[in-house]
């Protein structure tokens, strides 16, 4: 991913976290658990079941439609997600050769089965990140991560970091914009220009770093940030919560696929 | 090497979760028994957000038409020390799950280990520290950050095949799993371990205060001779990126009986155990064990197969015609 590609992706959730919907009104709380509960629930299914995993779309499909989340930011996190579960899923693929049922001619083997459940919980487990954070702003994840026991230092550096990323993003690509400019047939900086590039780029930032302490200093900065007020648990956000969880363990249990294709009209 | 949710069982990832949790909680207390100069507060954030910001910058790698990244680990805590480095490399990688679905959520305690607390807790105090304790030249920072890096990488890399192995997820065995992932990061290493020493080296003609200041938090004992260190570390390196690569190559059977020991997964391609070690392993798991899996009798196994076929195609028709019908909805009330 490039820097651009980066600043754009951030700066994109972050404008779908700010908007309003009933999925954004949620607690931010509430929402952080049920997406943990949910994805723990996904990735305790065994590998050898796609079938009660499919509706599990369910959640995704109807979060996204309530909170107007776009598809499109969901393929570039699936790129990021792939190289690794495809190496897992393409293993099981290539290793596991045995039949496990056969549709016509065509053997199905336990290979594509668990192929087939590796790709589905990536899906699944990446939407789930997706709905998160395009719903809630990651400086409310931050407040909740220390309201639930997080240490303070760590929520302030979380919070503090996530700040400076877009203007540090900005600072490395117009130094990246002018070495480019100057290496036009380049395909990215040579090795041997790195050190004196990110060696200039921390020189910068620790000058920044200095300004920014003195100017949190003159705001009456005393070691610790202080965040908006918790709003309290509202009925719709134990709702929320529980319900999914509920929903979650029940198609665990019980395979809703394999239900609706026994139905006999 | 950011572990994705889907290899990973929720076993593996509380353990790792809470193995994490503890290292971080322990960073902490460490940095608030130092009294961390609140000056270093704003000083971790813009550094997080440099590694982030420098991660995403692609140089080129002479000679191979391939391009790299930093990982920043040993960078981070040769500047900022490794407690807060750790919790700054955290950070990042909490934002890189969220933002851009690098690594999963319930693996994030798995990536804070491999990436954060082997580089940050280990590398750094074990081998870059006691390499440049004698003084800081160029040949020194060289060597120090190419072994740490290497180091980092190598026992990271490994940590990621145990925790996909126990996951038992994937059936990838041990030994190919081991002989894919050591060498690439042995070259990953050697090339990232190059570019944090010239920044450092950088850095340090430039402003040495900011290395030393970090660095000599707490003196080591001038004593540790390098050169023994370094032998010491080559042979680790070396027994963990090759020799173990080679043991598991050539006696694999050895290695998966003891993952199966202590995994209870087996191997599954070998012929004529395929059946009884799945059904096994699922039927312990699944609510309905008699769902999908061809039995003795050919004809139900297919007929649960036709059906969970059938019905995750009327699940995903229902799905996306939910999503749709809210979808339209909302737009409808929009537009009113």
């Amino acid at each position: 991913m490039s820097l651009y590609q980066g600043a754009a992706g951030i700066d994109r959730l972050e404008r779908l976290a700010m908007g309003d919907s009933p999925v954004h009104r949620l607690h931010p709380r509430a929402k952080l658990l049920a997406a943990v509960a949910y994805i723990g629930v996904v990735i305790s299914f065994p590998s050898y079941n796609v079938s009660g995993l499919v509706p599990f779309l369910l959640y995704p499909a109807v979060a996204m439609s309530l909170s107007g989340t776009p598809y499109k930011p969901l393929l570039i996190r699936l790129l990021a997600a792939l190289p690794f579960s495809l190496m897992g899923g393409l293993s099981n693929l290539l290793l596991i050769r045995e039949t496990a049922f056969s549709l016509g001619t065509f053997n199905v083997t336990w290979g594509m089965v668990s192929f087939g459940s590796i790709m589905l919980k990536t899906l699944l487990t990446v939407l789930a990140v997706l709905i998160l954070i395009a719903t809630t702003s990651f400086i409310e994840i931050g407040h909740q991560l220390t309201a639930i026991g997080l240490p303070k230092i760590m929520s302030l550096q979380l919070v503090m970091t996530y700040r400076y990323i877009s203007v540090l993003l900005g600072e490395a690509a117009s130094m990246f914009t002018a070495y480019i400019l100057r290496a036009p047939n380049q395909k990215g900086i040579k090795m041997k220009d790195m050190s004196s590039f990110l060696g200039q780029l921390i020189l910068r930032s620790f000058d920044r770093a200095e300004r920014v302490y003195q100017a949190m200093k003159c705001r009456g900065f005393q070691g610790t940030y202080l965040g908006r007020g918790n709003r309290k648990f509202r009925p719709a956000d134990y709702g929320y919560t529980l319900g999914l969880l509920a929903a979650a363990l029940g198609l665990r249990f019980f395979n809703l696929s394999v239900f609706f294709g026994t139905i006999r009209l | 090497m950011h572990m994705a949710d889907a290899l990973l069982s929720p076993l593996v990832g509380g353990v790792m979760t809470a193995v994490s949790a503890g290292a971080v909680g322990y960073a902490v207390k460490q940095i608030a028994g130092d009294k961390l100069d609140e000056k270093k507060i704003p000083m971790m954030g813009v550094m997080g957000a440099l590694v982030f910001a420098g991660q995403m910058i692609n140089f080129t790698i002479p000679g191979t038409g391939s391009s790299g990244h930093i990982g920043g680990g040993v960078l981070l805590a040769a500047l900022l020390g490794p407690f807060p480095a750790l919790l700054t490399l955290a950070s990042v990688l909490l934002i890189q799950c969220l933002f851009f679905a690098d690594g999963g959520l319930l693996a994030f305690g798995c990536n804070v280990f491999n990436m954060g607390v082997i580089v940050c807790l280990f590398a750094y105090p074990l081998i870059f520290k006691p390499l440049i304790a004698a003084g800081m030249d160029k040949k020194r920072i060289v060597i120090a950050s190419v072994v740490a890096v290497e180091a980092g990488l190598q026992v990271g890399a490994f940590c990621v095949v145990l925790e996909t192995l126990f996951s038992g997820v994937t059936e990838l065995p041990f030994g190919a799993f081991l002989l894919l992932m050591q060498p690439i990061h042995l070259a990953i290493g050697l090339v990232e371990g190059l570019v944090t020493a010239g920044v450092l080296c950088y850095v340090h003609s430039a402003r040495p205060e900011l290395l030393d200041s970090a660095v000599n938090n707490a003196p080591i004992p001038k004593t540790i001779p390098m050169k023994q260190v370094l032998i010491t570390f080559g042979i680790l390196a070396a027994l963990t990126g090759g020799l173990l690569s080679l043991f598991a190559s050539a006696y694999p059977d050895g290695l998966e009986w003891s993952m199966e020991g202590v995994a209870g997964t087996a191997e599954l391609e070998r012929e004529g155990q395929v059946y009884e070690t799945v059904s096994t392993l699922v039927e312990s798991t699944a609510f309905m064990p008699d769902y999908g899996f061809a039995g003795d009798e050919e004809g139900s196994a297919l007929g649960t197969a036709a059906a969970g076929i059938v019905g995750s195609g009327i699940t995903v028709l229902l799905a996306g015609g939910i999503g749709f019908v809210i979808h339209a909805v909302r737009r409808k009330s929009a537009a009113s």
